[in-house]
């Protein structure tokens, strides 16, 4: 008995129409005129795969390439499978009596140039794959100048079976359970020693498991398209080995136990005089595989978007927005900001759902005032994928904990920490010790919030890399990664990074659930109703013993409020005189002769710019400063009022 | 002695690999698996004729106007696999809400008035519909003008809304046009709503003008063309080649669509020493896929790409290798020269065309389109420049 195939009760009667995947009907190959049937039929079925491309993820699909150079072919990347596939199509005939279409696809495995599987390849391939030119190859195999090298790497048959009156559609791969090239020269290098021994298999990988992952997405398509299960049959034939004979030719040389691997999934009926397997499966043998590597979960996934005040994360959050919505992935984002007026909220527009949450802190009622906002959102937005945006001063751990409460609602994603180049390269320290005062540099230890930030993060972007030296950047990025060995550290400048790799570090990082790092258990937190005027005395009050928040700190905002429009000297006097003060300050202000002006400044930088989008909310400057400078503040905003 | 690294053999051996290595190579003319058949299709050079020159003048690329309500609509119809005459989308509302809307239902409220009596029917549809007033539409005129001189207007695609059509088409003097016979055919791109439902506006004003359509329409499509009071000749396009006129040819791609709709014509036309332009309704089939069926199908003047309009989804698929996930960069192979983008190419990768140096024509931003980096409403582009 072969492990894993199991013999199953009769079938059932799964009911299938082509017509709603493909609504005319089919041509036999006679009267098409060289086109073929089953090549739209698999684009068809990548297309449907593809509406919506979380669902896509979900099914397992991890990115499809049509090939247009001449027959119809495909490249892609399927989950459970590290290797790209290449599918060809072949020929098509007509099954007897004319009662459906059989046919072809040849299937090609190309593994990455650095994996472990080209050492059992035959060598050519490994040479081919070790060129320069091996990633234009795979993704154009089937143009002239590549396709004598990528045969190298051809390594199975696919089999598409469909009835003329669509009824059902069969889908079965074929590939040699051990594909073995036996090489009698062997192969020497120039010392005379054998790189390959002469009779020994130049070449030994087994095929059809390789391929096995590539049918079972098939197969999910198959059932999300028609909304039916597959049925699954396997069968085998006699397969030998290849031999390269000491003349060149190839011969074939039986080898106990070689077989041809054939497994397909069928849905609707069989189809009529297509081939026919010996056995039933109840499922596909890496079923198990399928399931869990396929993010089987259909809960919108949340990730957090956190980093110190003025990094640039509404930069950068702006950026993914568009990258998202550019494959209709639809993102709703949950806003917070420390301060009384969402000024982010006002900046990002368009298609974006926004929900504001301007109770102050994130941190402080978090699960409580998420629900509603998360509920509205979901109910407003076909969405699979929402983004937090917490304030500069949130603890993500306390942010991860609550969100817990929320696992009813979406799973858990990503944390991205944005942090600040110029802001962390001002305040970069000498090595003790080191010898040339020039060359060591680092971080000295960040404090709570922030370290917790960094911490925290599946991804660390250090932003605004432009304008810093090469020589701190990499001072930084030392000490971050010291802080934080397993984040994944994107440099970047005003917010772009390649969102297309978050997606495989989610997936990598899909299967370690959120845990709280604390050792207490979480407790029920009084909501704060006034929280962005907290004084430390009240901060003590609350309970938030097991993770720093940023209100120990104590932090604080103040909100200046202008009825009408000040002229540039006024505004610059302002500004210049809070600055040194405040950690942050923004606003949006009417300028005298010059309009409506976005004000920001963190980290020693100050940016005025027109603001040229509409709103009904300006003429106000919030400055978040500390404890310690809160009396000087409070001073100050009595003079500013008297202006 | 410890087996010699197949990677380090290969490094070393570069400059040549001795008759070993070549022998395995001989597995591959002979190996059970391999195909026999070469994988190079030879380009097909079908001549489409040549002609002078292009027009296209933009009646509406505003298929809806506000982008919130549209994906409420669909997140509360269930989504974008969910047939579009269930939406309860104008004209075909039963008042009975988002996604338990169907044709039959929607079209006997209105059908006696179609299509005379346009404001009329549109008004009832509103009232048993959700969020009319959101709906726009896309269709634009397309004048050819051939080797002799001689113009040739058609029609591509009519839209969503009654009102907003109507409006459009008084504004660019289509239905002057129409009602003197100057328009030469209606050519409907895809069954989608903002494409298609818009019918009755062109049927008002020429009920018999000949009507090219996909050959998949679904039965809903098929009826509501007797139902708008059309009654002129229908050709239903089969997949691949049609010729219209010298230097101009349909094309029609079988691919699935979202709000179950199958199949979408897209145009090309061969200009005269410049080479081929492409016009499309959405180009759901990809952009990518789109240029390489016309190199591999027609043949053009100078072999050059040159142009292209309307709506461009440049591929339905992610690409496997997250470096190549930039839906921009598969068309800098083309050298294209001159860009008419709007609709649904999406205003990101509008802006990404501008920014990557493309030569986009920018438009005036007028009559509700939203940016000047698309060819908007009323915005006009000939080819070649």
């Amino acid at each position: 008995m072969r492990p894993g195939f199991e013999r199953a009760a009769k079938p059932k009667d799964n009911s299938m129409k082509l017509s709603t995947l493909f609504p005319r009907t089919l041509l036999l190959p006679e009267d098409n005129q060289g086109n073929s049937e089953s090549a739209a039929i698999l684009n068809a079925i990548f297309i449907r795969a593809y509406f919506e491309r979380s669902k896509a993820r979900r099914i397992g699909w991890r990115g499809i390439l049509p090939n247009n150079a001449g027959r119809p072919a495909w490249t892609c990347r399927v989950a459970s499978s590290p290797h790209t596939f290449g599918i060809m199509f072949d020929k098509e005939i007509s099954l007897p009596q004319k009662q459906g279409i059989q046919s072809l696809f040849k299937l090609f495995i190309f593994p990455e140039s650095s994996s472990k599987l080209l050492d059992f390849f035959p060598l050519i391939a490994l040479n081919n794959a070790m060129q320069k030119d091996y990633p234009l190859l795979v993704r154009n195999f089937t143009q002239e100048q590549y396709f004598d090298r990528a045969l190298s790497f051809l390594s199975g048959n696919l089999y598409m079976e469909t009835a003329l009156d669509g009824s059902g559609l069969s889908l079965r791969l074929e590939a040699p359970s051990v594909r073995r090239i036996i090489n009698q020269n062997g192969i020497f290098n120039s010392s005379g020693q054998a790189v390959v021994k002469p009779g020994a298999a130049e070449s030994e990988y087994r095929a059809f498991k390789i391929f096995l992952p590539l049918l079972a997405v098939l197969a999910n398509s198959l059932e999300e398209i028609f909304n039916t299960k597959c049925t699954f049959n396997a069968g085998h034939s006699r397969w030998d080995d290849e031999v390269v004979e000491t003349d060149g030719q190839v011969t074939r040389q039986p080898h106990a136990g070689g077989i041809l691997t054939k497994m397909q999934a069928t849905v609707g009926k069989p189809v009529p005089g297509g081939d026919s397997l010996s056995h039933r499966l109840n499922a596909l043998p890496l079923e198990k595989e399928r399931n869990k590597n396929t993010l089987n979960s259909t809960l919108p996934v949340l990730h957090v978007l956190t980093g110190f005040l003025g990094s640039g994360k509404t930069t950068l959050l702006q950026e993914w927005l568009n990258f998202l919505h550019d494959k209709n992935r639809f993102t709703g984002v949950m806003q917070n900001e420390f301060g009384q007026v969402g000024l982010d909220a006002v900046l990002l527009q368009g298609e974006t759902v926004v929900e504001e949450l301007d109770e102050g802190c994130v941190c402080c009622s978090l699960a409580d005032s998420l629900r509603p906002g998360l509920q509205r959102l979901l109910s407003a937005l076909p969405a699979q994928e929402f983004i937090l945006e917490t304030t500069g001063l949130a603890n993500p751990e306390y942010v991860k904990e609550s969100l817990e409460d929320l696992s009813d609602l979406i799973t858990p994603g990503l944390v991205l920490t944005m942090v600040d180049a110029i802001d962390l390269a001002a305040s970069l320290v000498s090595v003790p010790g080191a010898a040339s005062s020039a060359a060591e540099l680092k971080l000295p230890p960040f404090e709570g919030v922030r370290e917790a930030q960094i911490q925290a993060a599946d991804v660390l972007v250090l932003n605004k890399t432009d304008a810093v030296h090469p020589s701190s950047i990499n001072s930084i990025k030392k000490s971050l990664k010291k802080l934080n060995p397993t984040a994944k550290l994107m440099l970047t400048q005003w917010g772009r990074i390649p969102f297309a790799e978050l997606d495989q570090i989610y997936e990598q990082r899909a299967k370690t659930k959120w845990s709280c790092t604390s050792e207490v258990s979480p407790t029920k937190h009084v909501p704060v109703t006034s929280a962005f005027t907290l004084l430390p005395m009240e901060a003590a009050l609350v309970p938030h013993d097991h993770a720093q928040t940023h209100v120990k700190e104590g932090f604080n905002s103040q909100l200046m409020e202008f009825a009408e429009a000040i002229s540039e000297a006024q505004l610059l006097q302002i500004l210049h005189k809070y600055m040194p003060l405040m950690y942050r300050i923004k606003g949006l202000i009417e300028v005298q002769g010059q309009g409506l002006m976005l004000v920001q400044y963190a980290a020693g930088q100050l940016a005025i710019e027109p603001y040229l989008q509409k709103t009904n909310k300006y003429g106000y400057l919030i400055f978040i400063g500390n404890q310690a400078k809160e009396k000087h503040t409070q001073t100050k905003n009595a003079a500013a009022k008297q202006l | 002695m410890s087996p010699i690294n197949r990677r380090d053999f290969l490094k070393g051996a570069a400059l040549g690999l001795g008759a070993g290595v070549m022998g395995a190579m001989g597995a591959f003319s002979y190996t059970p698996i391999r195909t026999k058949f070469l994988p190079q299709v030879k380009r097909q050079m079908a001549d489409i004729g040549v002609c002078k020159s292009v027009k296209i003048t933009n009646i509406s690329e505003t298929s809806w106007f506000d982008n919130d309500i549209f994906m409420k609509n669909v997140s509360g119809a269930g989504g974008l696999l969910v047939d579009q005459y269930t939406f309860n989308w104008a004209p075909f509302g039963n008042s009975k809400g988002i996604g338990k809307g169907n044709y039959a239902d929607g079209i006997a409220k209105i059908k006696h008035l179609l299509p005379n009596k346009l404001e009329e029917a549109w008004a009832i549809a509103k009232e048993a519909s959700v969020d009319a007033d959101n709906a726009g539409g896309y269709a634009c005129l397309v004048e050819v003008e051939a080797m002799d001189g001689k113009k040739t207007k058609y029609l591509f695609d009519t839209g969503w809304s009654y009102e907003w059509m109507d409006i459009c088409f008084k504004r660019e003097g289509i239905d002057n046009m129409l009602a003197n016979g100057e328009i030469e055919s209606l050519f409907i791109t895809h069954e989608h709503m903002d494409h298609y439902w818009g019918l009755p506006v062109t049927t008002k004003y020429r009920p018999d003008i000949p009507l090219y359509i996909p050959g998949t329409f679904y039965p809903e499509g098929k009826q509501y063309i007797k139902d708008s009071g059309h009654v002129g000749k229908i050709t239903e396009l089969k997949k691949g080649l049609t010729r219209v006129q010298p230097g101009m040819a349909a094309y029609s791609f079988e691919v699935p669509i979202i709000f179950r709709v199958f199949g979408e014509i897209s145009l090309y036309f061969n200009i005269k020493d410049v080479g081929l332009l492409s016009v499309t309704g959405c180009c759901h089939q990809g952009i990518v896929l789109f240029a390489d069926t016309a190199y591999r199908e027609l043949q053009y003047e100078k072999d050059q790409f040159y142009g292209l309009y309307g709506g461009l989804h440049i591929s339905p698929f992610d690409d496997w290798d997250p470096k190549y996930d930039d839906l921009v960069i598969g068309l800098k192979k083309w050298d294209i020269q001159r860009v008419g983008c709007n609709h649904c190419t999406g205003l990101i990768t509008a802006n990404k065309f501008v920014d990557a140096g493309y030569p986009v024509v920018k438009g005036t931003a007028r009559f509700r389109s939203k940016s000047q980096n698309y060819l908007g409403n009323g915005d006009i582009i000939t080819f070649p420049a």
